[in-house]
């Protein structure tokens, strides 16, 4: 009997079983596909969730150093610290002053500087504007 | 046949039932699961920075948490808790732990509710609350949690979760230069949002520049709507609307940090020399009637402006007025000549020192004969003064006096600044036009004074203060510039070249400010010393005098205007002795940082006596 039922003929053509296993086939794949589509949504996510954290992290760290570095370059930190090493810094007198005057190659005739004023020449004569 | 009918009613049951909720109570029930998930967070703007024209930061934010805890998750691990947190929270583990324990509170509707949400400290740091997180997930309770029962497990991982920070991110406000210019910062305080239009938890400016420019300085808040799961995480995915906070700008002021320093040094002296009541001074470009530096004193720390009294953290120079004494004489002189009513060699006679006019005498430290108006300023005569305001007229007087910007604000972006004194001319008694042009029975604010003072030294212009240089972004980007702005010309070029030289003699060995005399630099200036009125009768107090010294340099092109203000001083009360050499020490030492070109010639290093510097 089961010979003769394998010798039956199938009511389901070859070309139907190839169309409902693709049917299958398409069917899972698809919702593998959205698993896996969903799967990545969600990691991604987190991903940028976690990158979020970070940023706001690093965002932290970059507000404390940079107060640290408004602390250390305030004033009254940089006078403690000339006084704390005793490098004996003080500000410049008038006469520790050399002024410089650039004055162009083709000037006609270099004028008399002051006392304490240094005047040089450009090495280049300055570009005339088109 | 009854097992098929019961299945049937069962089925038909469900059917109902299933009905009623998605459909008839579909709405309620959408409302309640989306109430479970659904998460609108609000997030704060970082507020701006404040510079200085050198980009010296002045104010800065940090992004700060409020930890919270929640007393009905940690069983009695209090202790154990607060010995975790207690290093980074910067209390004691005891008052931590008395305040984690759990409390029953009475809500409105009069039900017993347990208090789920106590604050432990506002305005902790960032690194602060890694350090918690971190000390809470390493607690050892003594057992081996992992190999407890699920039940037992949650409650020993509640107690980990058991604080927390709240969603909203608040910000701690820093002034890295403690007190410098904290005047012009001014300092913030916790928004009230009952109170206030902005319906959330933030920082508000409350004093200086921090209350001025509160808007700019606070950027617009952002805000997300998004899901989150079981345990409270966001599920991005579902992420709706995600509008990003615009950070406040920064602000750059024209003050200079270092020009500041040098005028609280200055200061610090001045007050540890003459312990004055208050004293205050304000250095001024006066081309551009920028403000490169503004102190007082007393003062405050704007990091803990609660530790100070309000008089302490008061502006004074724009706050107090004060009868100004013998600075004012320059409007009645300046006023008389720009009318030609006058010429700097005219002659008055000084009356021997007293003058008795309207039933009332006029007195001169020195009896003066005759002096020219040149020397009626560098001697700083009253009778000489009043006589060439008598010329003038009370009418003009008046006038000039208006027009140099007395009795009206100035408009430097500044809370609390007053219009000072004066009187209509309709309300002046007969007396007035000899006591006004000597700075009596009218009052002004120190920055109306230096304002004036520079008015004379750039060629007659009276300026508007300029406190603020420009507006940027976070990028750099300048949003907003703000330039000088003449306010009127008030007295003619010729004039105001008239009244520097005279000013420059005031500054010399027979004037009355020769201890404000520099070795590199011309300098012009007028001292003044007013006896303050008496608070309970009419007259003046005995014995108390408001003294001050206005100067700028070099008298020839003049980039600094000084004003030097002390109120009360001890040991000395002439403007000249009190508050000019205190002007020469920051003269001195701001033109040399700003590297301004000496006006005398200067002899070379080789010609020159060794100096020693004493520190």
């Amino acid at each position: 009997m089961p010979r003769n039922r394998k010798k039956h003929d199938s009511p389901l053509s070859v070309g139907s079983w190839i169309r409902a296993v693709l049917l299958c086939l398409f069917l899972g794949g698809t919702a593998m596909g959205y698993v896996w589509q969903k799967s990545q949504i969600h990691q991604i996510g987190t991903e940028v969730r976690k990158k979020e954290v970070r940023l706001e992290l690093l965002k932290g760290d970059n507000e404390r150093w940079q107060q640290v570095r408004a602390e250390m370059r305030s004033t009254q930190n940089l006078y403690d610290r000339v006084r704390k090493l005793g490098l004996g810094l003080t500000m410049p007198q008038p006469e520790q002053v050399l002024r410089l005057s650039d004055l162009p190659l083709d000037a006609k005739e270099l004028k008399q500087s002051k006392p304490g004023e240094y005047r040089t020449v450009a090495n280049k004569p300055r570009r005339k504007r088109p | 046949m009854m097992l098929v009918s019961l299945i049937t009613a069962g089925y038909v049951g469900l059917g109902v039932r299933l009905v009623d909720i998605q459909v008839l109570q579909h709405d309620k029930h959408a409302a309640h699961a989306l109430d479970n998930t659904r998460r609108k967070v609000i997030q704060a703007s970082r507020r701006g920075d404040i510079l200085d024209i050198r980009g010296t930061v002045l104010a800065t934010s940090r992004i700060a948490k409020t930890v919270c805890a929640d007393p009905s998750l940690m069983g009695t691990h209090q202790q154990l808790v607060a010995r975790a947190i207690a290093p980074f929270l910067g209390r004691g583990e005891t008052d931590l732990a008395k305040r984690m324990q759990r409390r029953v509170y009475t809500d409105a509707e009069g039900r017993q509710r347990e208090d789920k949400h106590v604050v432990l400290k506002r305005k902790v740091l960032l690194e602060d609350w890694r350090g918690i997180t971190n000390a809470l997930a390493h607690i050892e309770f003594g057992v081996d949690v992992k190999s407890l029962p699920r039940k037992e497990r949650l409650k020993y991982y509640n107690v980990r979760r058991s604080v927390f920070c709240e969603r909203i991110d608040s910000q701690l406000r820093v002034y890295p230069s403690g007190n410098l210019a904290a005047h012009v910062t001014g300092f913030v305080g916790v928004r009230d949002p009952e109170g206030s239009s902005v319906p959330m938890v933030g920082l508000e400016g409350k004093h200086g520049i921090e209350i001025m420019l509160d808007s700019e300085l606070e950027g617009v808040r952002g805000w997300r709507e998004t899901e989150t799961d079981r345990s409270r995480r966001e599920v991005v995915a579902f992420r709706e609307y995600n509008v990003k906070p615009r950070d406040g700008m920064n602000v750059v002021l024209t003050i200079d940090a270092n020009v500041q320093y040098i005028v609280e040094k200055g200061l610090e002296a001045l007050c540890a020399k003459h312990t004055p009541a208050s004293a205050c001074i304000v250095v001024v470009n006066p081309r551009t009637g920028a403000i490169l530096a503004l102190a007082n004193r007393p003062t405050f720390d704007p990091n803990k402006p609660g530790d100070s009294n309000a008089a302490n953290r008061r502006n004074r120079v724009i706050t107090d007025v004060f009868e100004p004494g013998s600075t004012f004489k320059i409007v009645a002189v300046s006023g008389a000549l720009n009318e030609g009513v006058v010429r700097l060699h005219d002659r008055f006679h000084c009356e021997n020192g007293r003058l008795y006019f309207a039933g009332k005498v006029l007195r001169d430290h020195h009896a003066y004969g005759e002096l020219s108006v040149r020397e009626i300023i560098t001697k700083s005569s009253n009778i000489g003064t009043a006589k060439v305001a008598m010329k003038l007229g009370a009418s003009r007087l008046h006038k000039y006096i208006s027009e140099l910007g007395f009795g009206q604000r100035s408009g430097v972006p500044l809370p609390g600044e007053v219009r000072g004194i004066l009187h209509p001319v309709r309300n002046w008694s007969k007396l007035s036009i000899s006591r006004i042009p000597m700075g009596h029975e009218i009052a002004a604010t120190p920055l109306q004074l230096v304002m004036a003072m520079s008015a004379m030294a750039n060629g007659g212009n009276l300026m508007r203060p300029l406190l603020v240089d420009r507006l940027v972004d976070r990028d750099g980007n300048v949003v907003m510039q703000y330039e000088p702005t003449v306010v009127r010309k008030v007295i003619h070029d010729e004039t105001a070249q008239q009244m520097v030289k005279t000013l420059i003699t005031v500054v010399s060995a027979e004037g009355t400010a020769r201890q404000a005399w520099l070795e590199n630099y011309t300098v012009a200036g007028k001292t003044g010393t007013a006896q303050k009125p008496s608070k309970t009768r009419r007259g003046y107090e005995a014995g108390k005098y408001f003294s001050s010294f206005i100067g700028f340099l070099p008298a020839e092109n003049p980039k600094l205007c000084i004003g030097v203000f002390v109120d009360e001083p001890h040991n000395g009360h002439y403007g000249g002795v009190v508050a000019a050499p205190t002007f020469k020490v920051i003269a001195e030492k701001s033109a040399n940082y700003l590297g301004l070109e000496a006006s005398m010639p200067v002899k070379p290093m080789s010609e020159q006596k060794p100096r020693v510097v004493l520190r």
